[in-house]
């Protein structure tokens, strides 16, 4: 009987962890293609948490999630658009720029929450009906993995499937090489007549339009409402996972895995009763980012011209 | 031939066009946020006529701005010091609240009367928030941990360190409801220049910190080396500056100055610590820096500005019915604004055929 019990548990975390991993992974993978163009993008926490609200908005006024989803990587793109715009045409510091995208996210979406709160009246905040988890025939009957693997919602097969996508873009297409170069040495782009600027701003929209996948599926997926500030630093992570990850697609699907690992794990022993403060749970993968960051010295792949705006001399 | 228009880098640069770009920039925020604004269904011109009636409006308001500059100020000196050193220390947040901390862990645990305790709180507040930068000093330069990644999860860390002291009731009174600390009494606050309002030493201690800063950074040795430094770190090392020492003295001395600003907040207006009071203040710090050019007396200007914005946006709120989280979307707004206008003070546009 306990080891049932047990064996349910262990499930239902692996279960978790995969879908707990889609948001990161969806920005992780984003953010990936957007540092090997050589961009800096610290802005992912505020695209992620704009794209939440937009979603949040767009679904609950029009009992659509398809468009909610739309809507997400519509606001996904625009806002890594201003950063296009900052980094490549005005190259103007990444980083602040990058900084004040998460402040003017975290500061629309509050007041546009406190506005609507105030109108509807705090009882009467909005939900939607999350996506259903889309069983895929035959797997899904299989026993565990079934249940880890292929009962999952679309938006984490698409996110585990881009992995292998970007993988072959990246590492097999004329396009990728492109890319991976402007990372290394744009000026070699540059003197071949290749423009620098218009592989920076498609690299930011794909990189806009995955977290604001990632955006969407916190909201549509995971909860059923919009919370501010309902990211919870994930944007951050996706940053931190990417440095763990060594600049790869697959490591940093790894590294995605461990810390939604540790996520499920503590929603879990909230549940079970473990006897540790919640909050030490809770600042768990914040630890572990700043430990893995000392622990992985290996930055071989790291962009030379990561942060660095390009001039033509 | 055809002609494209691109930018040039301009001659010398430019203060005026500066100067220039600057209003501009706060000009074009104003408008966006007036669409914000429009959006909800808000009348733009009375919003904006109260925030700066509640700002400037009367001495009572002033008084009010000054006292929201005050913790803005310190934040804005240690984005400032910080990004002069190209040291991308993002986590005034966190500091700001650990400087709090540490000042309350002092003030419930020793009993001293006020003259004796404040010298002592101005060191706990520093040293809490120089902790924290320290900390990311010595991952940055031993283990090579970025410095935003440290600093940015700490300020989750620490947030999350408070609410355990606050949950377990270890900081809790007994009986309180609320997830905040007890008072702090009266014999430990600081004390107030005016009777009646919450202007207090903190005020003159903010000013001073702005002009010590500002001398330390264009008037000694150590500034000079710490400009070098942010301008060209390998030629600094060729001339002495040792980087790792210098990355651990910078983060020490900023987060300290975050932390200074916590303890100005939570000892001179809140009197307790809760997780909402600090809220926003080191972030809001970061782009008062930014938008003062990293200069220190041009980062006392803006504290004000940004605290007027502040104190006025809860006159807004009251007369509008405005919600004043419209502050913190504004200044966000005004910095993105600067950011793109700056570029236009050191370039301009020109016809190339």
């Amino acid at each position: 009987m306990f080891d049932i019990f047990q064996e349910a548990i262990v499930v239902s975390m692996l279960a978790a962890s995969l879908r707990i991993a889609t948001p990161l992974l969806l920005a992780s993978i984003g953010e990936l293609v957007v540092q090997r163009a050589g961009i800096w993008n610290l802005g992912i926490e505020g695209t992620m948490l704009m794209a939440t609200y937009v979603a949040y908005v767009t679904a609950i006024s029009s009992d659509s999630l398809m468009l909610g989803v739309l809507a997400a990587i519509i606001a996904g793109i625009a806002m890594n658009m201003v950063m296009a715009l900052a980094a490549t045409t005005f190259k103007i510091n990444q980083f602040v720029t990058g900084l004040g995208l998460n402040l003017f996210a975290a500061g629309t979406t509050l007041f546009l929450y406190r506005e609507a709160l105030a109108l509807y009246g705090t009882g009467n905040v909005k939900t939607i009906d999350p996506f259903d988890n889309l069983l895929i025939p035959l797997l899904s009957l299989l026993p565990y993995v079934g249940t880890i693997l292929f009962s999952q919602q679309f938006l984490t097969y698409f996110a585990f499937l881009m992995v292998p996508v970007v993988w072959f873009f990246l590492y097999r297409t004329r396009y990728g090489l492109e890319i991976r170069s402007l990372g290394e040495n744009p000026k070699a782009l540059d003197t071949k007549g290749l423009s620098v600027s218009v592989r920076q701003y498609c690299a930011l929209a794909f990189g806009g339009a995955m977290t604001g996948l990632a955006g969407a599926f916190l909201v549509l997926a995971l909860t059923d409402r919009f919370v501010p500030g309902m990211t919870g630093g994930r944007g951050w992570l996706a940053v931190v996972i990417i440095i763990a990850g060594n600049w790869k697609p697959v490591p940093i699907t790894f590294a995605v895995l461990v810390f939604a690992f540790l996520e499920a794990f503590q929603l879990q022993a909230q549940g079970i009763g473990i006897q540790i403060p919640y909050q030490v749970l809770l600042a768990l993968p914040y630890v572990v980012a700043i430990i893995a960051m000392m622990g992985f010295r290996m930055r071989s792949e790291q962009p030379a011209h990561l942060g660095i705006p390009y001039h033509r001399e | 031939m055809a002609r494209t228009l691109s930018f040039e880098k301009r001659p010398t640069p430019a203060w005026l066009a500066s100067l220039t770009s600057t209003s501009v920039a706060i000009l074009l925020a104003l408008l966006a946020s007036s669409v914000l604004l429009w959006i909800v269904g808000v009348d733009v011109v009375e919003a904006f006529h109260a925030m700066a009636l509640g700002a400037f409006g009367d001495l009572d308001s002033i008084y009010g701005t000054c006292v929201k500059a005050i913790p803005l100020a310190f934040a804005g000196l240690a984005t400032g010091i910080a990004f002069r050193a190209k040291i991308w220390n993002i986590g005034q947040e966190g500091q700001v609240f650990a400087g709090a901390m540490l000042g309350y862990w002092l003030s419930s645990s020793v009993d001293l009367p006020g003259i004796a305790f404040l010298p002592l709180l101005v060191v706990a507040g520093f040293v809490g928030g120089a902790a924290l930068g320290g900390l990311a000093g010595v991952l940055k330069t031993r283990f090579r941990v970025d410095e935003i990644v440290s600093t940015v999860m700490m300020n989750y860390i620490i947030v999350f360190v408070l609410s355990y002291l606050l949950t377990s009731r270890l900081w809790m009174a007994p009986g309180e409801y609320y997830l905040q600390t007890a008072q702090i009494p009266e014999t430990e606050r600081i004390p107030t220049l005016l009777a009646g309002t919450k202007l207090t030493l903190a005020f003159p201690l903010a000013i001073a910190a702005v002009f010590a800063i500002h001398i330390l950074l264009s008037r000694t040795t150590f500034g000079y080396e710490l400009r070098a430094f942010g301008s060209n770190p390998d030629a600094a090392r060729f001339k002495g500056t040792d980087p790792s020492r210098m990355s651990v003295i910078v983060l020490i001395i900023s987060g300290g100055l975050a932390g200074l600003g916590g303890v100005s907040q939570t000892f001179g207006v809140d009197f307790r610590i809760s997780q909402g009071f600090l809220l926003g203040l080191g972030s809001t710090g970061i782009i008062v820096g930014v938008i003062a050019g990293l200069r220190p007396l041009a980062i006392g200007v803006a504290a004000i500005l940004f605290g007027g914005m502040a104190q006025g946006g809860l006159f807004m709120q009251v007369i509008a019915d405005v919600s004043s989280a419209i502050v913190a979307a504004m200044q966000a707004i005004i910095l993105i604004f600067f950011l793109c206008s700056s570029v236009l003070s050191r370039y301009r546009l020109v016809w190339k055929s």
